[in-house]
């Protein structure tokens, strides 16, 4: 029997309103922006994010250090979570818990539905003040926009190209596709030298649903997707571009061009795969270059990029790339001294934040040097500039759509491939569920 | 201290340890009868994602958990644990432990070999067992390629294979632990017995069915009593590995009332509540039918 969260979370607080409650205890103070408590009082801010990892924990702790000794009277409470726990606890405490002041933030629809139900401080004003908007990149603070305002601000900034072994390419005189009928070739012809084309590990979905994301951008053009989540009139789900997309996706699982099992293993194994050379090609995020420097550092010269392969018929520009922010902070409308935690995103944001990503391997969604950026690695310097000659970037669908629909789409591109679905029905599910939901 | 001078030790006794456990009592009423009425009370809701708000609608819940396929699979599956705990993992542990019931060499060493991966951590076993059901490169793989060069199985990405790759790990998780129960039952049995037996000249496989076996009842309907329970709620090593497979061939009840209310901030809290208790009232039967069985059956002997 599994206990409903909101009554944990409801005795849990009624046992600590009870200890908070006694004598001399903090006492609630008042609503948001009526009144700055005096300088000399402490005010301790809880701030929540998922950058556990060394290189983005060390850059934000020393933002905040430096904030702190600017605020000598402000405490940040930071606590580090595990990415999927993270959406758990995030989800739950948006129900009916206690969200911290500042809060981490992929963007996109979790962002949008936590702004269209108040949860979140609109930072639109604040952004004008001191020219803070123009310090960063256009397309990750619009992931952080809805309905022209902004509710958080982006940090990092991410995409997903076709990674390659140029060396195995090399090896066996080949050449990276270009189309998606030159990616079905290469991959007959990878396979008959006994090499995996394509590295996949699907157990958590979401690699997976990356070519799903791919083939129906390429087929059906980014807008189709934005309408259909918007539900403008004409466009669904169940158009027959993503139905299309399915359907292409299944004529690369029946060329045999996945590592074998892909949707039972996960996405470590699959990482090896390609960092051992057992596969060519790797279609996964720029987040896959630091864990590569570190599992084999003599691999990443041999790692090269491509946008993924044009559809020939297909609508869609053949430059977008998936991509999207993979950390943005935003202000909880609860919070009790909006001022400081704004103060705060500040120092998150600044040049010295923007320099020190670059030099942990890592794109900026900020403005920064040219010289900043020489410092990234060089196969993070290639897909960036792939995101540069992209016109849009097709943001990944479980982070656009509101969670119950991201769960849909996960599942039922994972059906695709695993044979159960067929393109048509899971074009249908979608579409079904997204017309109950949004 | 105000009970009369009347009263008699043993019930003054009684009262006064019912003090002793009121605490407790408070506290499994907070955090497991409330919850439960709780969760009865959410099951009634419509509450389709973590921020909207709930809204009533009676039984509707349920109507749609009957007609949800998912549902069905998952209460499937939790059926097919059970009857293959019950006809596999208990007889192979009630083979170990009467083999190690005899005097055979390295007899400790068997047992906390066997009873090992019961001390394991969940985790632990399911990353393990993900690297021996590992395609092409596995344990599981590799030792079949040495006759088939060419061979690779999904296992647990394959929809047919994924539920029987995690319930035999689950079984090798378990049997040791029962194996411990009927080896202490086996030294509960008087010695004198198999004597006799043996001196009317009985085979060993007669004084198994004649001694044994009858004499280990209790502890087969212990051990039959758990693993029931415990696959009706069986949870984390499915959760952990078959994650990949497609939603029908991967859920058991637990796993996928949990996935409604929790995984990637679904927050499906009214539909999950309600799947919840569907899970409460399932095991709720067949746990009493359990109970109440045993107890006829003590009645009858």
């Amino acid at each position: 029997m599994r206990r409903p969260a909101r009554s944990l979370v409801l005795f849990a607080s009624v046992v600590l309103g009870l200890v908070l409650s006694a004598p001399g205890c903090r006492r609630r103070v008042a609503p948001p922006g009526s009144s700055e408590p005096p300088p000399d009082e402490e005010i301790r801010l809880r701030m929540w994010h998922i950058m556990n990892y060394e290189g983005p924990r060390e850059v934000i702790a020393d933002a905040v250090a430096r904030f702190e000794t600017a605020n000598p009277n402000v405490v940040v409470e930071v606590e580090t979570f595990e990415n999927d726990a993270y959406k758990q606890k995030l989800s739950i405490e948006a129900a009916g818990g206690e969200l911290p002041d500042i809060l981490f933030t992929w963007g996109g629809g979790g962002l949008a539905e936590l702004a269209r139900a108040g949860k979140v401080l609109d930072l639109t004003q604040e952004l004008a003040v001191d020219g803070w908007r123009e310090r960063f990149l256009d397309a990750p603070l619009d992931f952080c926009t809805l309905d022209g305002r902004v509710y958080a601000v982006p940090i990092d900034l991410a995409c997903v190209p076709l990674w390659y072994n140029a060396d195995l390419f090399a090896r066996h005189e080949l050449d990276p596709p270009r189309t998606f009928a030159e990616l079905l070739e290469l991959c007959g012809k990878l396979r008959a030298e006994g090499v995996t084309p394509l590295a996949l590990g699907n157990m958590k979905q979401w690699p997976g649903a990356f070519y799903f994301i791919y083939l129906a951008t390429r087929t059906g053009g980014s807008q189709l997707f934005f309408d259909a989540a918007a539900r403008k009139p004409g466009a669904t789900f169940d158009d027959p571009a993503f139905v299309e997309a399915g359907e292409k996706l299944r004529q690369l699982v029946d060329a045999n061009a996945f590592s074998t099992g892909f949707n039972g293993i996960d996405v470590g194994p699959a990482r090896t795969q390609f960092l051992n050379e057992q596969a060519a090609m790797y279609l996964m995020g720029t987040w896959l270059v630091a864990r590569a420097l570190e599992e084999k550092p003599d691999f990443p010269p041999k790692m090269k990029c491509i946008a993924f392969p044009a559809v020939e018929s297909g609508q869609g520009e053949s430059a977008t790339v998936v991509g999207g922010v993979n950390c943005g902070f935003a202000v909880s409308r609860s919070c009790e001294n909006p001022d400081r935690a704004v103060t705060l995103l500040r120092f998150l944001t600044d040049a010295q934040v923007g320099e020190e990503w670059c030099r942990i391997g890592r794109i900026p969604a900020l403005r920064v040097r040219d010289e900043a950026l020489a410092e990234l690695p060089v196969p993070t310097r290639a897909a960036l500039d792939l995101l540069k000659a992209a016109k849009t970037i097709q943001p990944y669908y479980d982070q656009h759509l509101p969670p119950r629909l991201a769960e849909e789409h996960k599942k039922t591109t994972q059906e695709i491939f695993a044979g159960t679905l067929t393109p048509a029905e899971a074009a249908e599910r979608m579409e079904k569920l997204a017309g109950e939901t949004l | 201290m105000t009970s009369a001078p009347s009263q008699t030790g043993p019930a003054r006794f009684g009262r006064g340890l019912f003090r002793f456990l009121l605490p407790a009592l408070v506290v499994y009423a907070l955090f497991v009868i409330l919850p439960i009425g709780e969760a009865f009370r959410l099951s009634l809701y419509r509450w389709p994602s973590a921020i909207s708000e709930p809204v009533f609608c009676g039984l509707r819940n349920f109507a749609a958990l009957m007609r949800d396929a998912v549902f069905w699979s998952a209460l499937g599956h939790n059926v097919l644990l059970l009857v293959l705990s019950l006809v596999l993992q208990l007889p192979i542990a009630l083979m170990l432990a009467v083999f190690l019931s005899y005097p055979v060499r390295g007899r400790r060493l068997f047992r906390t070999v066997f009873f090992a991966p019961m001390v394991m951590p969940t985790v632990a076993i399911a990353v393990l067992w993900s690297y021996i059901y590992l395609p092409e490169q596995g344990l599981l793989d590799q030792t079949i390629r040495i006759f088939d060069n060419s061979f690779g199985g999904a296992w647990l990405g394959n929809p047919r294979t994924a539920m029987l790759c995690v319930f035999a790990t689950i079984c090798w998780r378990y049997v040791g632990f029962h194996m411990v129960l009927f080896m202490a039952g086996l030294a509960a049995i008087p010695e004198e017995l198999y004597e006799a037996a043996r001196m009317d000249g009985a085979s060993e496989w007669r004084a198994f069915k004649a001694i044994t076996l009858p004499l280990l009842k209790p502890t087969i309907r212990v051990s039959a009593t758990l693993s029931i329970i415990g696959s009706l709620k069986y949870f984390d090593l499915v959760y952990m590995m078959a994650a990949g497979a497609p939603e029908k061939s991967r859920e058991l009840m637990a796993t996928y009332v949990y996935r409604l209310g929790f995984e990637g901030g679904q927050g499906r809290f009214g539909y999950g509540s309600a799947a919840a208790v569907a899970l409460f009232l399932v095991a709720l039967a067949v746990s009493g039918t359990v109970t109440f069985m045993g107890r006829r059956t003590n009645e009858l002997t």
